[in-house]
């Protein structure tokens, strides 16, 4: 008998300490939105990836193998290494050349690579691979076997020509299902010595000539793979090559998913995300509701500027992907006007229409941008709403637009078709590259046609407003 | 002491038509009124700022109750200083002892120095409803609303305060009040 009194005890105690809980939240009814999953594709089990290497064997390439007194040949150095990196990323690696078609390297001819006799051809031009430089191929085969990682080394020089109608969508549409499968492209390009010839550079009269007294000339590794891969690439290129002040090395990452988390899922919203204002304001409270949804508690007076909440950029973006030029919110706001949690009741919440009420800093695409802003209640000031009620802001903050930072990056790099010949005329000791701009304008665009605007983090405020 | 009881008397009569308005409005806030009703109506359309509620997502019957306190309790306090205003010069009007050339200047120099301190309290207290955070209802008050308010109550307190004075004033002071030595004898 006593023991069953004990038990109804222990129930209605839990019972009411639930019901407590319930009335502190203090919440009008809502649903959390629901992040839509952030798609990078990531190699979670422990299978080892193949990797493939594609060396462009056009002719242009050779010049990067001869020395140039003075200047610093990183091809070689880059090259000789590849293949220990290839190694840290997956477990088999494959070697192949490409040009007119894709030709495999046997093992024993890899060490070949950075010698210039690679990329002569003693055949008549018809059969030679080093005519012509399809970098669209190996495109084509990541496409086909998306599960391996893909490195290509070329020195990216494509006329107008390729760049144009079914050449371009040779590329595009390999590189579109690739971004589609969650996989993403780094490019890592390496301003090396040089000392050959470039050919092909376009005329104004629509011909083509070359160059011979370029002594520095830039050559890219594209890597195609999970983020984490590529990664791993440019890291260790990094710290084996990169190390002095003078190698200049430029990298981007051409990805769909340029959002590298939803701050809820990992409940990495705190404190520190709100101004000082809010922390120092009377009875503030921060707690996670709803499991995932951070919830600042707070009083404040009508008399209040806007509040700032900041999201650090290395929280959100992937570290040298094209960043977000525009983000969105979603915000809804409740009021009560009785503002005890302990006497209101959800018909007491009523929704207010207006949804103009905050203001984000903008896009996180520069590099000097170190930190997403919104201020809060700057497009409806606290000095607007009415006092001496309780209120309920949610606001989701979605990633709505992506940057193209990488046009920025390479813009340096770029010489146009039309302005080649001009360039070629003023005997440039470090030779650009021809259409670089458009090429990442290119890809970019394909990039962003796959993105989907994404959820990066939600969060509440619930306060009172004094007179 | 008779005298002064009937200049009383007097200055009640002169306040009841008006203070039966005010005590009337009075009455109909502490009681409430429905949302049907023509006062409710005008409160609606000309009193209070719709667009701010409807923002809210609140309408005049979400804050109609801080809007009734809000009235009775500024007619409340309008209506109590206009009555003793006016009661306490029909008192001290029989008081005035001023033999001197002019004396109906002087007279009318008091009374002008008495209603204007009159009006002065009956303009703090309207503005301290309307424009203080003293009353949450004050930001559901349109600005066309707030001036209604304020003229409004300016003309009923001052016109039932004249009323009251009028008939209230010792006769030997009535100069003091402007027109008030037009009235009848048997006032």
């Amino acid at each position: 008998m006593n023991s069953n009194i004990f038990k109804y005890f222990v129930l209605i105690y839990f019972l009411a300490i639930s019901l407590v809980e319930a009335k502190d939240e203090c919440t009008p009814e809502f649903e959390i939105t629901k992040s839509n999953s952030i798609a990078q594709s990531t190699n979670t089990d422990d299978i080892e990836k193949s990797v493939f290497i594609y060396f462009d064997q056009s002719l242009s390439m050779q010049g990067y193998t001869k020395n140039q007194p003075g200047q610093n040949n990183l091809y070689v150095n880059v090259i000789d290494d590849l293949q220990q990196i290839a190694e840290n990323v997956g477990s088999k690696t494959y070697y192949h050349s490409f040009g007119k078609s894709i030709v495999p390297i046997k093992e024993n001819k890899i060490s070949q690579v950075i010698k210039p006799s690679f990329y002569e051809c003693t055949s008549s031009a018809s059969d030679c691979n080093n005519q012509e430089s399809k970098i669209h191929l190996p495109f084509k085969m990541a496409k086909a076997n998306p599960d391996g990682t893909y490195i290509i080394v070329t020195d990216l020089f494509l006329s107008s020509k390729q760049l144009v109608g079914g050449t371009l969508s040779q590329l595009t549409k390999p590189l579109k299902s690739i971004l589609k499968k969650g996989k993403s492209v780094g490019i890592i390009g390496v301003m090396s010595s040089f000392n050959g010839t470039i050919y092909d550079i376009p005329t104004m009269e629509g011909g083509t000539v070359s160059y011979t007294e370029a002594q520095k000339r830039p050559f890219y590794i594209i890597v195609i793979g999970d983020q984490k891969e590529i990664n791993q690439v440019k890291k260790n290129l990094e710290e084996q090559h990169f190390t002095d002040a003078e190698d200049s090395y430029k990298y981007t990452l051409i990805t769909s998913t340029p959002i590298l988390q939803n701050l809820n899922e990992k409940k990495l919203i705190s404190e520190d995300n709100i101004s000082s204002k809010v922390l120092k304001a009377e009875n503030f409270k921060f707690d996670y509701i709803k499991e995932t949804l951070p919830v600042y508690k707070f009083d404040i007076r009508n008399k209040s500027k806007s509040i700032k909440f900041s999201i650090n950029k290395d929280n959100i973006i992937v570290k040298g992907s094209n960043g977000v030029s525009k983000f969105r919110i979603e915000n809804t706001l409740w009021s009560s006007k009785e503002n005890r949690c302990s006497k209101i009741n959800e018909d007491d919440w009523k929704k207010d229409r207006r949804i103009e009420i905050s203001k984000t800093s903008g896009g996180l695409t520069d590099s000097n941008e170190k930190k997403l802003d919104i201020s809060m209640f700057s497009s409806l000031p606290l000095e607007k709403m009415f006092w001496g009620r309780k209120y309920f802001y949610l606001i989701d903050i979605y990633a709505e637009k992506p940057g193209n930072a990488s046009e920025e990056t390479f813009k340096e790099w770029s010489v146009r078709d039309s302005d080649a010949e001009e360039f070629k005329d003023g005997n440039p000791v470090e030779f650009k590259t021809l259409n670089l701009t458009k090429i990442m304008k290119i890809l970019n665009s394909v990039a962003n046609n796959e993105f989907q605007p994404t959820l990066i983090a939600s969060l509440a405020l619930n306060f009172n407003l004094l007179k | 002491m008779i005298n002064i009881f009937r200049s009383l008397f007097l200055s009640l009569i002169g306040l009841g038509p008006f203070a039966a308005i005010s005590i009337f409005f009075i009455v109909s806030m502490i009681v409430g009124i429905g949302p049907e009703s023509a006062l409710a109506t005008y409160f609606g359309d000309y009193i209070i700022n719709s667009e701010s509620l409807a923002d809210a997502g609140d309408s005049f019957e979400d804050v109609s109750s801080y809007l009734f306190r809000f009235f009775y309790e500024l007619n409340i306090a309008l209506l109590s200083l206009t009555i003793i205003a006016a009661l306490s010069w029909s008192a001290s009007s029989h008081y005035l002892n001023i033999d001197a050339p002019g004396k109906a200047k002087i007279y009318f120099i008091h009374w002008a120095i008495f209603s204007s301190i009159f009006v002065g309290l009956l303009v703090a207290i309207i503005l301290y409803f309307t424009q203080s955070t003293a009353y949450l209802a004050q930001q559901f008050l349109s600005g066309s609303g707030k001036t209604q308010i304020i003229l409004i109550s300016l003309v009923l307190y001052i016109i039932m305060y004249y009323a009251g004075v009028l008939l209230g004033t010792a006769r030997f002071a009535r100069s003091s009040v402007l027109l008030a030595n037009k009235l009848p004898g048997g006032f």
